[in-house]
């Protein structure tokens, strides 16, 4: 009995441990033999399943190779690619299974999966987001006044981008738009021989003239079978990047502050831009992280390809990018719900706040407006997420709206303490923004209007109480609208009638120093230009007397000297942003790409070729001649030993009379050449401007002709500017007065042909004002031959005049 | 059983009303999309699957006009006999591809449609599809509802907030949260009712709130078992969403 209490105890306790022992012992014990087993089968089932699949592989590709063939040889063109489309996705598959049989399957046996997923999922998105070629291909032919510099991965749009430096031409030309500060640009390209299809055109260059009213647009060009447009180059990293490096600098928490900081003030640069686009009646369609570069922390909406009028009449269409677009809208435009009939500017800010959550989540709101945001955000700045992505009827009417509650929270000294009670819009001082959205809606109305061609007169935009993009430091690349510096501001007295009075007015550039004199008050600016006939009037008005011809002189030459100087300004100022620009050359992974691939090659070829070349280390080379089939005879074979120092001696002798005869040549070439040259000399020296349509690079034959017609024609005596042989040595000054003056010659001529008599006029009339400064005396005008064939010279126009035996001279020269 | 609902979604179908489609594609696309990858694991690839649930949506467009109540099947039931008969068509494609013949077009399997123990599906897969319907409910109630009123909801009880904190969040009193509250989950149960009544075709399927915890005519005291079951079903589905959006990226 007394051991029997005892053993009765032990076992009532033995068998709670036994089942503790059983749960958390034996079971995870069997479970992980059970899923050691399965892991192995798993295993050698996948390695023999891959064998088999490769076998397979390579006789379909056995089979396919001799069928491909035989259509080729049929002139079955369709059926052979066909069956190379079939054999390539054989090929892939095969190489697909080896890699899972020898790297993929052994990495996951050891649980090595980690290492193999750099070459299983980023390598592929690596591969499909890898730019295309750095050039345009001959089918899509080059772009004039662009230096191609590389290329950027194109979008989902069809087009191709390039980035290009434009040529002191351009540049000056964008000056004159007012796009002062450009130093690189994005070319896209459409051409219909390069895959780009025509809806894709129609598409893009729906809305382009509205951008570039804007701004957003410098150039667009449509021809017969490409069409392209250039936008400002932004430098910098896509948002999606960007947000991936905050998160992987923040905790798995969520973001900390100062990130939180950065992506309020990311939203709140998104939103000014926004707000810019609806004013001006547009709608970009195609906000998302992708298309949002971030630049020393500021954020630039690119990608113009979905960019809509709202007051097109055109019907609303689906496009966009899927967690990005707004459900609605798709909901709408397959009820065939036309554009104008609803609100652009709130799928935008539908947009915006799903760029937002992105980047507060590092994941897209897959659940549309009911995703949630689990990750430590503060709670105002989820209140507006929310609310931008709420229902279309429900959410913030305009941009300006969701920007005072995100800045609301940004200059907070607190955001997280901000709730959502504190936010304007719920405090109802988003009634002003909602007036001032209704006033910019009559204005985007009346210019989407203008832009849309519909009947509807633009009606005039209202006094912007600040600036539509707040201008912020270092960010030279933010847009501004066009056109719109130096206008008169004016504000509406009469919405009813559109009777309007002006308010002030900026001067189109600044004032130069010292501050003008009284007379300098009379030449008002218009656009940049100034206007005699505004002179004459403005010192009619104010009853100015009259200054002497040397004061005018004197004063026009300021003027002149000014300009230059801000000329000189500019193209200082391009020279100090190429630190931002885009670079298509070696970057640090290409180095060290090249740097193993090399190293590698190096390695192999010195463990392979240098036991080889060893026997042949030796100056002289003995030879044997010896029947083949005599081995025997080998003893006795006759031997020649030849020194390889001599015949290098032979070698060099041979050389040195050959270099010594060309010498020869090139002197009786040159002496020749003088006596000609001496016989077209000008009896005055004369200044000549030349301005060349030819497209680079320039033929070959092209070019020598055009280099020895520079060089005969400073050898008679001209100083020749411009065109493709300038000269290179210009100091700055003349550079910029250079650029001014081909800018004004172009100007000067616009579209008119050369080979007419007003254009003739026109240029010679020119050349009469630009005769004292900078001093021309003629124009040459290169343009491509009227067949464009390859190699074929170009056609010279020349304008202005001389004395009549330099004239001769002259036109000897140019061959006429 | 058909009732006015469903015949009127059913009649928006057959007409061809885009709007319809992309209802139903937004509505039961991921609960679609998860089958068929479950299904064709290691066989057919993202897109695949996405290209396959539209196909699953187009085939029952054509399949509705050959519907027949009077059977008895379940709509997921009906729904899962047709995604999984595209399936089989596009397997059977690509066989036909690789012998390099021609294949005819299957004739869709109607057993389907009869209410048989030996033709069941899983329980997982009815839980998602009533699942998808709840969210369909919420989000019409989004659509509704005053954006104050649901955003209030939303923080208590999809967010799961205290009443204090969500009253000093928004600047109104709890009782009022409180008030707010109950119109929202009045209108969510009119919604579910709606919801239920569209996409349902035997009192089985009627029945499925109650069976979930959604008591739709309800006492005071259901409400905080409506609001739970509620929110656990957001859950569960922003889950499911989640996972459909990392495939699509992945």
């Amino acid at each position: 009995m007394a051991v029997g209490i005892p053993l009765l105890i032990l076992l009532v306790l033995a068998i709670p441990v036994a089942v503790l022992l059983v749960m958390y012992v034996l079971v995870p014990v069997f479970k992980g033999i059970g899923w050691f087993i399965r892991h192995i089968f798993s295993f050698i089932f996948g390695e023999i399943s891959d064998v088999l699949r490769l076998v397979g592989a390579i006789v379909t590709g056995l089979v396919l190779v001799p069928m491909t063939i035989v259509n080729v040889i049929i002139g079955r063109w369709s059926a052979s690619a066909h069956y190379g489309r079939a054999v390539k996705s054989e090929c892939k598959n095969g190489c697909l299974c080896i890699y899972r049989m020898a790297i993929g399957r052994p990495a996951k046996l050891l649980c090595l999966s980690a290492l193999t997923d750099g070459l299983e999922k980023r390598l592929p998105e690596v591969m499909a987001g890898a730019p295309t070629s750095d050039t345009p291909s001959k089918r899509t032919g080059q772009f004039e006044g662009y230096k191609i510099l590389g290329s950027l991965a194109g979008g989902g749009s069809g087009g191709k981008l390039y980035v290009a430096e434009p040529d002191a031409r351009k540049l000056a030309s964008f000056a004159r738009q007012g796009q002062a500060d450009v130093v690189q640009v994005v070319i896209k390209s459409f051409s219909l021989r390069d895959g780009s299809s025509l809806p894709q055109i129609v598409r893009e260059s729906r809305a382009l003239e509205a951008a570039k009213k804007l701004g957003l647009v410098l150039e667009h060009e449509m021809g017969s079978e490409r069409f392209y447009y250039v936008m400002r180059y932004v430098p910098g990293e896509s948002l999606g990047l960007y947000t991936q490096k905050l998160h992987a600098s923040s905790e798995e928490t969520g973001l900390d502050d100062r990130a939180i900081g950065l992506v309020l003030g990311v939203g709140a640069d998104l939103l000014r831009t926004l707000q810019q686009y609806h004013r001006g009646g547009l709608w970009h369609k195609d906000v998302k992280p992708d298309n949002i570069i971030i630049h020393d922390e500021r954020a630039h909406l690119v990608d113009f390809g979905l960019i809509t009028p709202m007051r097109s009449a055109m019907t609303l269409t689906t496009h966009g990018t899927e967690y990005f677009r707004d459900p609605e809208m798709v909901r709408l435009a397959l009820k065939g719900v036309k554009v104008h009939e609803v609100d652009g500017a709130k799928f935008d800010i539908y947009a915006s706040g799903a760029v937002i959550f992105s980047m507060i989540e590092n994941s897209f709101p897959a659940h549309g407006g009911l995703s949630q945001l689990t990750r430590r955000c503060p709670e105002a700045l989820r209140w507006i997420v929310r609310r931008a992505m709420t229902d279309y009827d429900k959410r913030y009417n305009s941009a300006a709206e969701m920007l005072a509650d995100l800045e609301t929270v940004l200059l907070a000294d607190e955001p997280f303490k901000v709730v959502p009670a504190g936010l304007p819009s719920m405090r109802g001082r988003a009634v002003e923004s909602q007036d001032d959205a209704k006033q910019s809606e009559d204005f985007a109305a009346g210019f989407a209007a203008a832009v849309a061609g519909s009947p509807v007169p633009p009606p005039v935009p209202p006094v912007s109480p600040e600036p539509l993009v707040t201008p912020a430091p270092q960010t030279p690349a933010t847009p501004v609208a066009a056109g719109q510096r130096g206008k008169p501001k004016l504000r509406v007295s009469d919405w009813w009638t559109g009777r309007y009075e002006v308010v002030d007015s900026e001067p189109p550039f600044p004032p130069p120093p010292p501050p003008p004199p009284h007379e300098e008050a009379q030449a008002e600016a218009q656009d940049g230009v100034y206007v005699y006939a505004s002179v004459v009037s403005a010192k009619d008005a104010i009853g100015i007397v009259s200054r002497s011809a040397k004061e005018q002189l004197a004063s026009a030459r300021k003027r002149v000297k000014a300009r230059r100087a801000q000329a000189h300004d500019r193209m200082s100022q391009h020279r100090i942003h190429r630190r931002d620009s885009f670079s298509s050359g070696i970057n640090g992974g290409v180095v060290v790409a090249i740097v193993l691939f090399f190293g590698v090659v190096g390695i192999l070829g010195f463990a392979l070729l240098v036991p080889a070349f060893s026997r042949y280390d030796q100056t002289r080379v003995r030879i044997v001649q010896s029947p083949p089939d005599a081995p025997e005879a080998l003893a006795n074979a006759e031997t020649l030993t030849i020194d390889s120092d001599q015949i290098l001696d032979q070698v060099d002798r041979a050389k040195a009379q050959v270099q010594e005869a060309m010498r020869k040549v090139d002197e009786l070439a040159r002496q020749k050449q003088e006596s000609y040259a001496s016989a077209l000399k000008l009896e005055k020296n004369a200044r000549m401007l030349i301005q060349s349509d030819l497209n680079p690079p320039l033929d070959e034959k092209v070019g020598a002709y055009l280099k020895e017609l520079y060089q005969t024609l400073r050898t008679a005596g001209v100083e020749v500017y411009g065109g493709p042989f300038s000269p290179t040595n210009l100091d700055e000054e003349t550079e910029s007065i250079l650029v001014e003056t081909l800018a004004s010659l172009e100007h000067a001529r616009a579209q008119m042909p050369l080979d007419t008599e007003k254009t003739s006029q026109v240029l010679t009339n020119w050349i009469a004002d630009h005769k004292d400064d900078p001093g021309l005396d003629l124009v040459l005008w290169i343009s491509p031959s009227l067949k464009g064939k390859p190699g074929e010279l170009p056609m010279l126009t020349l304008f202005g005049s001389l004395n009549d035996a330099d004239m001769k001279v002259i036109r000897m020269i140019l061959g006429d | 059983m058909l009732n006015s609902m469903t015949t009127g979604f059913i009649a928006r179908l057959r007409g061809n009303d885009e709007a319809a489609w992309y209802e139903l594609w937004e509505t039961f696309g991921p609960v679609v999309r998860a089958q068929l990858s479950k299904w064709g694991r290691g066989r057919i690839g993202v897109e695949t699957v996405r290209d396959l649930s539209q196909e699953t949506l187009a085939a029952l467009s054509n399949s509705i006009e050959r519907y027949d109540p009077t059977r008895g099947a379940r709509f997921s039931t009906w729904l899962l006999a047709i995604a999984k008969h595209v399936l089989g068509d596009e397997m059977d494609r690509r066989m036909a591809l690789k012998r390099g013949s021609n294949k005819k077009k299957a004739e869709f399997d109607e057993t389907w449609m009869m209410a048989s123990p030996s033709v069941g599906v899983d329980d997982a897969y009815e839980a998602a599809v009533f699942r998808a319907k709840v969210e369909a409910a919420i989000k019409l109630v989004e659509k509704d509802a005053d954006f104050m009123d649901f955003s209030i909801y939303r923080m208590r009880v999809l967010d799961g907030r205290n009443g204090k904190s969500v009253a000093d969040a928004v600047g109104v009193s709890e009782p009022t949260v409180s008030r707010r509250l109950a119109k929202v989950r009045v209108m969510l149960r009119g919604r579910l009712n709606q919801v239920i009544a569209t996409y349902s075709f035997t009192p089985d399927e009627m029945d499925e709130a109650q069976r979930n915890g959604l008591e739709l005519n309800p006492s005071k005291a259901d409400d905080a078992l409506f609001d739970e079951a509620i929110a656990e079903i957001y859950h569960q589905q922003l889950e499911l969403r989640r996972a459909d959006e990392a495939s699509a990226r992945s």
